[in-house]
């Protein structure tokens, strides 16, 4: 009895260590399972929603689905896990999923702190205040005393804190945790006042039964950078998701599109023959085939493509390049040069 | 820095126990135990409180302890339980002091009962006789009195299979913990509970408590800790009494009232929980804006904010020194001073403005309540005894309730007014998007606390029925003979007996309301797993801390509630001869 008792115990605890001690090299994880595992967030249009046949998009599901063309050839094998704002990095830090595309804010404390390396940027965004024009209110500073509706785990939570405090002014929060949540409570009242990325705000705003009754106020309280995510530590990884994302900028700047790819194979710029694996082993060198990058924008297209398919002027959403124009054209999306 | 030096005391002690005791059982002489029992306790209790300091300090908070002697002047002052000194280094001493204190004194108590017991013996309720097994047939050899090898020994099998089980245990949880810290690390994740004397950055509104932005995760947690016993404690409460009634309604003998009591019952407790706080959230919000209100007497308001009324300050404002008034309003900064200037209406009111600003709902004087208060409840205490003698001895019934009541209420009111101490009325008012002052309930808390009263009533209003069914009827029948009204039948006479069988599944619905209490967050209202198992799990990254406080705290919430039914159930089981 007691030798079955110790071999029990035994094998509880390598079970433990088996179990605890996942493997760094997400890279071969991905390969071998032959699927992408990406959180998302749980709906926020032309972020990353599902459309009526339950088919997710967005851009931050174009990162997903870009990192999956690289990795295994098919932007299609991603399995989408939505989180919300206050699991998403309980989800990445336990390895429920291998990449977070999911509107999140690089911050110090979540690069330093919370064991994570952001991998670029694919949206630049601040924080923003939606009122019902009823309301009568043209500024922020006039919010004194307003009840907010907030999503919980946020940047937006803390920024509200401090700009509320720094100008002398109160608040009551109603703290939700998903966008939709928070939405329906500001339609039904329960809050004076919305505030989010303004990204997000456009996007909801254009999703009210009726939009022009509410009016995006112009103060933006924050700096919100918004981009994917992996665990700290698998520099691999990290690489494969960052260049996943700077092929598609680097591609719109030279003007690679979904369209024109097969024959810009046949170009004789060198960094286009280097992004598309006709020179050189950049593939290879992050542990992909030669052309990883040459799928990315063959299936998911270059990150102008993608903003104007999702949330560009021509979409509800309505959003203008703005800061995420390319360097340049005006804006601040620079990517390092692929040599 | 911990000093070597600070083992000193302690070991020293420690080691004069020992040898103490060793010399006088030499000498065949023991000393009276009690003496030796009582140092040990107090020994134990030294010993407890520095290894109870160092795994504060240097543990949780990352700090070594300067002084382990409490700071005189902060032993018994927490004024307020926010600000429970976890994160202040020299107050969170006298805090260890203090919860460390009490056990040490019962233990060291316990012991020398324990050795008085034995000296004496009185009574020998603590110490078994050895077993006579002689009547087994055994001759006694030595302990255990067993031939053979030690594999066949009973004791030596018990000893050695508890040793391996404890050990295994042991070794398990020591792999997990290890294992777990070894991937935080590997991962680059903080752990320890040094984040919660960090600044929060989040504010907690909307509860019984506020915290802003700049005070600590801990204050957020005691903050979501209040909001978390404030809705068990009411909504526990609101089930009983609404379960008793419907309950009993139940087994009324009008068709209508318990075909509709049965309708309550069947309908609420086969709806999700969640979807009726969500509910009543829903109807709630359907309320007025605040602009708009519903009033009543036009002190009370009503809006899709929340519920709102005056609020009653006891006492007077503190006063302030002029040191205090300095740093408040160097901390307020400009604007704020500015602004507060023009609402007092000139620099000269200021003063008075701060200290209303600060002021307490029971503050200067307000002593005089609770000390009425007490005296009232003791004399109550004493008037139900002695009318309970009168009543056995002579049959004469006395207005007890009344009187209670009457005690309760008026006695302090009286000493209130002999005292002079200022009562005053804080009116709200609507100020831009809002009302300001007066005492608000947030719409989030109400919908929570009325959907989780009303579903738990459903369970608790079938225990009731149950509990009532399990009296047999005879009683019912022997009340009546006795010339008791239904009314005094039941009270008296059913529902007391009925107890001992509601008591023990009503404990699992109020644990149940209490763990309920965590769907708060559909409805924006920060408890506990609001706070440390939300923000704060989410801000800092530290899951496995805030999830192991956030269990920790059900857990005891629970323990604490069934430790008191236990208790509770065991006094009303007595009754039975
Ligand atoms: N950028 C901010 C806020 C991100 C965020 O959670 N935004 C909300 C507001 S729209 C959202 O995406 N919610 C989607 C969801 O709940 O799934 C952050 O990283 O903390």
């Amino acid at each position: 009895m007691k030798i079955k008792l110790a071999s029990l115990v035994l094998g509880a605890v390598v079970g433990v260590s088996a179990a605890t001690a996942a493997s760094a090299a997400t890279l071969d994880d991905v390969k071998a399972r032959g699927e992408l595992l990406c959180g998302v967030s749980t709906g926020v249009a032309g972020f990353a929603a599902k459309d009526d046949s339950g088919n997710w998009g967005g851009v931050d599901v174009d990162v997903c689905k870009a990192v999956a063309a690289a990795v295994l050839g098919d932007a299609g094998k991603v399995k989408y896990v939505p989180t919300t704002s206050k699991e998403r990095f309980t989800a990445l830090q336990s390895g429920e999923v291998d990449l977070l595309s999911r509107v999140t804010t690089w911050t110090f404390s979540r690069d330093v702190k919370l064991g994570f390396e952001f991998t670029g940027v694919n949206y630049y965004d601040g924080q923003g205040f939606m009122v019902k024009k009823s309301l009568g209110v043209t500024s922020a500073l006039q919010l004194d005393g307003a009840t907010v509706c907030v999503q919980t785990g946020t940047t937006t939570e803390l920024n509200l804190a401090d700009y509320f405090r720094t100008n002398n002014m109160t608040y009551k929060a109603v703290n939700v945790e998903t966008a939709d949540e928070s939405v329906e409570n500001y339609v039904n009242n329960a809050c004076d006042v919305y505030t989010t990325d303004s990204s997000a705000l456009a996007a909801q705003r254009s999703g009210l039964a009726d939009p022009s009754a509410h009016l995006v106020l112009p103060e933006i309280i924050s700096k919100e950078p918004l981009g994917p995510l992996v665990r700290h530590g698998d520099n691999q990884w990290g690489d494969v998701v960052r260049w996943s994302l700077n092929a598609m900028v680097i591609a719109e700047e030279k003007g690679v599109t979904m369209a024109n790819v097969d024959e810009m194979k046949g170009s004789n710029d060198p960094e286009i023959k280097r992004l598309l694996g006709s020179d050189g082993d950049m593939g290879a060198q992050l542990g992909l085939s030669a052309d990883w990058a040459y799928q990315i924008v063959k299936q998911v297209g270059n990150y102008g493509e993608s903003f104007e398919a999702h949330i560009g002027v021509n979409t509800p959403i309505g959003l203008d390049r703005g800061l995420n124009q390319l360097w340049t054209k005006g804006g601040i999306l620079y990517a390092p040069p692929m040599r | 820095m911990t000093h070597f030096a600070d083992y000193i005391p302690y070991v020293a002690c420690l080691l004069a126990i020992v040898t103490f005791n060793n010399r006088a059982q030499q000498a065949g002489n023991p000393l009276p135990s009690s003496l030796t029992f009582a140092i040990s306790g107090g020994a134990a209790f030294l010993i407890g409180a520095w290894i109870g300091n160092w795994i504060i300090y240097w543990y949780f908070l990352g700090i070594q302890p300067a002084n382990i002697l409490p700071h005189p002047d902060t032993v018994f002052s927490t004024p307020d339980w926010k600000w429970v000194p976890i994160c202040d280094p020299v107050r969170v001493s006298s805090l260890a002091k203090t919860l460390l204190v009490t056990p040490g004194c019962l233990l060291g108590i316990a012991c020398a009962m324990f050795a008085w017991n034995r000296q004496y013996g009185l009574e020998n309720r603590f110490i078994r006789p050895p077993p006579d097994y002689s009547k087994f047939g055994v001759v006694a050899a030595g302990h255990g009195g067993f031939e053979g090898s030690l594999i066949n020994n009973p004791k030596v099998r018990s000893v050695v299979t508890q040793i391996v089980v404890i050990g295994s245990v042991a070794l398990l949880f020591y792999f997990i913990v290890a294992n777990t810290a070894h991937n935080l690390d590997r991962l680059g994740i903080a752990s320890g509970f040094k984040f919660l004397c960090d600044p929060a950055r989040y504010d907690v509104t909307g509860g019984f408590m506020p915290v802003s932005s700049t005070e600590t995760h801990w204050a957020a947690f005691t903050a979501g800790l209040l909001n978390t016993f404030v809705v068990a404690v009411f909504g526990c409460i609101a089930a009983t009494i609404l379960g008793v009634i419907i309950g009993v309604l139940r087994l009324s003998n009008n068709w209508i009232v318990s075909k509709l009591a049965a309708v309550y019952v069947e309908t609420l407790r086969n709806i999700p929980v969640l979807l009726q706080i969500l509910f009543w959230y829903g109807i709630f919000i359907l309320l007025p804006a605040p602009r708009q209100s519903l009033k009543i007497f036009d002190t009370f308001y009503l809006n899709n904010r929340g519920f709102l009324g005056p609020k009653l300050f006891v006492g007077d404002a503190p006063v302030l020194s002029a040191e205090q008034q300095a740093t408040m309003i160097s901390e307020m900064g400009d604007v704020k001073y500015q602004r507060l200037v023009e609402e007092a209406g000139g620099e000269e009111n200021v003063a008075a403005a701060l200290a209303e600003s600060v002021r307490p709902v029971f503050g200067d004087g307000s002593s005089v309540l609770f000390i009425s208060l007490i005296v009232a409840f003791f004399a109550v205490w004493f008037y139900r005894r002695w009318a309970r003698k009168r009543q056995e001895a002579t049959g004469q019934q006395s207005p007890v309730f009344l009187v209670s009541a009457g005690t309760i209420i008026l006695f302090p009111i009286l000493c209130l007014l002999i005292a002079g101490t200022t009562l005053e009325l804080q009116h709200t008012e609507l100020k831009g998007f809002n009302f300001v002052g007066g005492t608000s309930i947030s719409v989030s808390f109400v919908a929570l606390w009325f959907a989780l009263s009303v579903y738990t009533a459903a369970f608790i209003a079938e225990i009731v029925r149950a509990g009532i069914l399990a009296v047999p009827y005879g009683q019912t029948e022997a009340s009546y003979a006795l010339g008791l009204r239904p009314g005094q039948a039941m009270r008296l006479n059913i529902l007391p007996q009925a107890l001992r069988v509601i008591v023990p599944p009503l404990t699992s619905q109020y644990l149940n309301l209490t763990k309920n209490s965590s769907l708060a967050q559909v409805v924006g209202f920060l408890e506990i797993v609001g706070t440390i198992g939300g923000i704060t799990l989410n801000q800092t990254g530290q899951a496995v801390e805030c999830i192991v406080i956030t269990m920790a705290v059900y857990l005891i919430i629970s323990l604490v509630i069934s430790v008191f039914m236990n208790w509770y159930n065991k006094r009303i089981a007595l009754v039975e001869r």
